[in-house]
């Protein structure tokens, strides 16, 4: 589903971001990716989704090339960022039908999945109110409708989970694992461990730009009876 | 096209969305009037255009009055888009969200620019607009001209546009990934106002020389390729609507190779400029540790100066309108429009003080920096609500900022006066004092519209400092101050200019302290209710 091949990137050719960065989701895969601040998990979902360009390497999703075939690659993921920075001063349900619009998602199918995952998260009574009025959790949830909505292959989250409520994260997660249950693929980043050991079936670390383990948790775990937090903090302890 | 016409309309819905709320006011008769204002604002623009118009018709050559309108549209067009390319495509929220849907990058592009067209647009309305009307008025709106001339408007804003995106995207390619890249976006942008008044003053000249003017007066149409000799293709438009089909044809050609030119480079403009601009900023230069104490006064000083400079838009905005005066000023004396003659002249030594004073209060009146200076805060304006400050200090800070910030642009321009334009010592002390009160006058006023208005929900720094009612609330107040000046002036003229600006500036003096009184009983009050987001 999701190919990195060698993905390299440096800013100002002094500091590198990301060092060689390979990564391989399958189909029905559900991973999640972790790391210290400034390890290069927010630059690398940047890298996959289009919106900063890497020095080296490559990003394939669902056999698609994103330098060469970038429409296709782009038709086949969305993406929830970790700041809801989006167009403020239209509605909820504007916004909805523009990412329904860019995804050429039918009236039918984006009427049926709006009330689906707006009437799961509780924010259908707010989708006709101006997004600006909206509170941050409020924004993520809208955020995460919008890219549910064309039911893309590959689902990529960046810490979804920052100001949802305890509702809200449980929908998340159910709705996570539907989607790898049918045939798609999620990767989210996250520093909730607990989340991520509960529900992944595998786990990326990566620090300092380079990727350290990936593998399934107990594959990493190598049969030790630790917790992914003391795993986590013992590959990445530096004192 | 379906994708590129839904990501317009999505940002004129945004666009529009912001507005209304900018104008959602309590008072609803308020909220009228603020919503009027900017029509009020075009009047003395319109009356310019029926002036020109008029001036041409009275020789029996009206048209030339387009040809003269519609320069002057190209360069105000040109000069505001620069800003605008910046501020949408590079400073915008949007990017992030529309670099990963699945869109062409050109579809990207080319929604920014629709974007931008309205505003254009509405130059065009007001300047070339104008003019056609009354131009159609007297030939009795005959329908070829009328579809041309409306072809024309339409498509006005199509050259600027493509030679803003032309111009700016290219540099912002070179600059991106620069250390200082904000500070070089200033630079560049300023350079290059400097360089299109600057071509523009050139040309200007060069037509003006005797020799070529009596060469070109001397064919056909001369004082028409006279006028259009700054911008050739004002002539096509004009050949254009008064008779020629071969113009029409040049004028059509020209529109449509603006937008081939902006859709064969779209993509390319996406790649080189707009993405390689949007990688984060560096994190590797590492700054001194410091630990020394600083003064409260001079944090906040240093804060509403750090929101301007690490903004290029309000940056930018800061510069423009702050020393546009100074580098217009030096402009026009380097090329010797406004030379030591003409401003030494015997008929204008009485008006000489109110030329200085003019000239050095122009920062003040175009500057309109503390009507933004709660809004420019945004969504940092909660840090002020939860520093141990009281409301009156953080206040103080922003008319401080506003005053260092102007202070510079009236000394740097009072020295180059001075040079060209010397007063007497008494004049000149006077002169300054009144400018210093003017200055303080028209800060408070401004404080008391953000206070009244404030807008900290934008997203694109843009519309908070222009795109803001509150901006034109304060140029509305400066007509307000200049109508009480003109007045002062009718009553005391015969006591000489010193004792004139001398009571306006006693006059600006008791202004302040009323305008002050009102923010420490009302204001300071409502700014305690202001809610941060």
């Amino acid at each position: 589903m999701l190919k990195i091949n060698n993905l390299t990137k440096s800013y100002d050719k002094k500091n590198i971001a990301l060092n060689n960065l390979n990564l391989d989701i399958k189909k029905g895969e559900l991973i999640g990716f972790i790391g210290p601040n400034g390890a290069g998990k927010t630059t690398t979902l940047k890298i996959i989704t289009g919106i900063i360009t890497a020095d080296q390497g490559t990003v394939e999703i669902n056999g698609h090339n994103l330098q060469t075939d970038m429409i296709a690659t782009k038709k086949s993921f969305t993406f929830v960022p970790d700041h809801p920075e989006i167009y403020e001063s239209i509605s909820g349900i504007d916004y909805l039908n523009f990412i329904a619009d860019m995804y050429d998602v039918s009236i039918e199918d984006r009427k049926k999945r709006i009330q689906d995952f707006t009437s799961r998260f509780q924010l259908e009574g707010a989708l006709g109110q101006k997004i600006n009025t909206y509170s941050h959790g409020m924004k993520q949830k809208l955020l995460i409708t919008a890219a549910l909505l064309p039911q893309a292959p590959l689902f990529i989250l960046d810490e979804p989970h920052v100001g949802l409520d305890p509702h809200s994260a449980r929908v998340l997660k159910d709705l996570m694992l539907e989607h790898c249950k049918n045939g798609g693929s999620v990767l989210f980043s996250s520093h909730v461990l607990e989340v991520v050991e509960n529900l992944c079936h595998k786990v990326a670390i990566i620090d300092k730009g380079k990727l350290i383990a990936y593998d399934t948790l107990d594959n990493i775990k190598q049969n030790k009876e630790m917790t992914l937090e003391e795993i986590f903090l013992e590959m990445t302890d530096h004192e | 096209m379906n994708k590129i016409l839904k990501l317009i309309k999505i940002n004129m819905k945004d666009t529009t969305g912001r507005y209304m709320q900018q104008l959602n006011t309590k008072g609803k008769i308020t909220g009228k009037l603020i919503a009027v204002l900017p029509l009020i604002s075009i009047l003395p623009a319109i009356a310019v255009t029926k002036l020109i118009y008029d001036s041409f018709a009275q020789i029996n050559m009206g048209y030339l009055a387009l040809t003269y309108t519609s320069i002057g549209s190209i360069v105000f067009m040109l000069v505001t888009s620069v800003p605008l390319i910046v501020s949408s495509f590079f400073y915008g929220k949007d990017l992030s969200l529309l670099a990963t849907l699945p869109i062409k990058g050109r579809s990207i592009i080319i929604a920014k620019l629709a974007g931008i067209y309205p505003i254009l647009l509405a130059i065009s309305v007001v300047l070339f607009g104008s003019t056609a009307i009354f131009y159609l008025i007297d030939a009795a709106f005959p329908i070829r001209s009328t579809l041309i001339i409306i072809f024309i408007l339409l498509t006005l804003p199509l050259a600027p546009i493509a030679l803003g995106t032309l111009i700016t995207l290219p540099f912002m390619s070179l600059v991106a990934g620069r250390k200082h890249r904000n500070l070089f976006t200033v630079l560049g942008n300023v350079l290059l106002l400097g360089v299109i008044l600057g071509i523009q003053v050139i040309v200007g000249r060069t037509a003006s020389n005797t020799d070529a003017i009596v060469k070109i007066l001397s064919k056909p149409d001369g004082l028409l390729n006279l006028i259009g000799k700054t911008y050739p293709p004002s002539i096509w438009l004009t050949k254009a609507v008064a008779y020629s089909n071969l113009d029409l044809l040049w004028t059509f050609l020209l529109q449509v190779g603006c937008v081939l030119l902006i859709f064969l480079l779209a993509n390319k403009i996406y790649d080189e400029a707009l993405k390689k601009f949007n990688q984060q900023e560096s994190s590797g230069d590492r700054q001194k540790i410091s630990y020394k104490k600083t003064n409260v006064k001079l944090l906040l000083l240093r804060r509403n100066l750090g929101i301007i400079f690490t903004n290029p838009t309000f940056l930018l905005n800061t510069v423009m309108t702050l020393f546009i005066p100074v580098i217009i000023f030096v402009l026009y004396n380097l090329m010797g429009i406004m030379d030591l003659n003409t401003l030494n002249n015997p008929v204008l030594l009485p008006f000489r003080a109110f030329i200085f004073f003019g000239i050095i209060i122009s920062p003040s009146i175009m500057g309109s920096l503390s009507a933004t200076s709660i809004s420019r805060e945004g969504k940092f304006f909660w840090e002020t609500r939860v520093m141990p400050i009281s409301h009156q200090e953080s206040l103080t800070s922003r008319e401080l900022t506003t005053l260092l910030l102007n202070g510079i642009g009236q000394v740097l321009l009072a020295i180059v006066v001075y040079i060209i334009l010397p007063i007497e010592t008494l004049q000149l002390a006077v002169v300054l004092l009144a400018v210093v009160f003017f200055t303080l006058l028209m800060s408070k006023i401004d404080l008391i519209i953000n206070i009244e208005r404030p807008y900290l929900n934008w997203s694109n720094p843009t519309a908070c400092i222009k795109n803001n009612m509150n901006v034109m609330l304060s140029l509305g107040s400066r007509v307000i101050i200049g109508g009480l000046g003109y007045l002062v002036y009718t009553l005391f003229k015969e006591q000489g200019s010193t004792q004139v600006i001398l009571i306006l500036g006693l006059m600006a003096l008791l202004l302040y302290i009323i305008s002050r009184i009102l923010i420490t009983k009302i204001y300071l009050k409502k700014y305690e209710q202001i809610d941060a987001i």
